[in-house]
């Protein structure tokens, strides 16, 4: 893939190679797996770091 | 829990107190037993579909296509003797060259969704992306069954429907 055909994630901006919810490198909206998690609430953002 | 939770429990007079190391959304992912004001919520696993089509890497892909066919199904699940997901066949997959091994024709690695994950979540992303099916897994990977868009859709129809109810 050339850097002009590059997917980016429509979430963070970053590139991808597959749309991480369906796998389709031409996925019309792509997100990345960091973004599907935190939109489906597989992964709860880390505001910040604490011990507890 | 956490460890704080925990120790606080055991303060409280609490006798039988554990932490579960993995986490929250380990024990949601595993479908043990939640409760609070979102454990009624319709997840993934309620409605994911147990009786999907499986097969093994080394099977025909012309035998899971037909298997898949008599049982209605436009999707098969590859897994290992541990259920664990390795692959996906959907209706493009299945209708290759029948005479292949499944390990050449499915789609290695395929995107797996939690048990806990909302269905009107997933039905929106379904839609968005126009996904007939999504394999929902354990967090080590194990199948619990497929999701159809079609089910996800109606389900969260049917709680948006319940939610207008409940204002008026």
């Amino acid at each position: 893939m050339t850097a002009a055909q590059a997917l980016k994630c429509g979430g963070c901006g970053n590139e991808i190679e597959s749309c991480a919810f369906c796998d389709e490198p031409d996925c019309s909206s792509p997100r990345c797996n960091h973004c599907v998690a935190l939109a489906l609430r597989e992964r709860i953002p880390q505001l910040h770091a604490h011990g507890g | 829990m956490s460890p704080r939770a925990a120790w606080r429990l055991e303060t409280l007079g609490f006798m039988n107190v554990y932490d579960y190391k993995d986490g929250k959304l380990d024990w949601m992912a595993a479908g043990f037993p939640m409760e609070g004001t979102n454990a009624e919520r319709p997840r993934a696993a309620d409605v994911a579909r147990k009786d999907v089509v499986t097969c093994r890497l080394d099977e025909r892909l012309g035998d899971v296509s037909a298997r898949a066919a008599a049982a209605g199904w436009e999707a098969a699940v590859v897994v290992n003797e541990e259920r664990v997901v390795l692959g996906l066949l959907r209706k493009k997959e299945l209708a290759g060259e029948p005479g292949q091994p499944v390990e050449g024709a499915m789609r290695p690695g395929p995107s797996t969704f939690r048990r806990y994950v909302a269905i009107t979540e997933m039905a929106a992303f379904m839609t968005d992306h126009n996904l007939d099916s999504s394999p929902i897994t354990t967090s080590d990977g194990r199948l619990t069954g497929l999701v159809l868009k079609e089910d996800a859709v109606r389900v969260a129809h049917e709680l948006g429907h319940e939610s207008e109810e409940k204002v008026l």
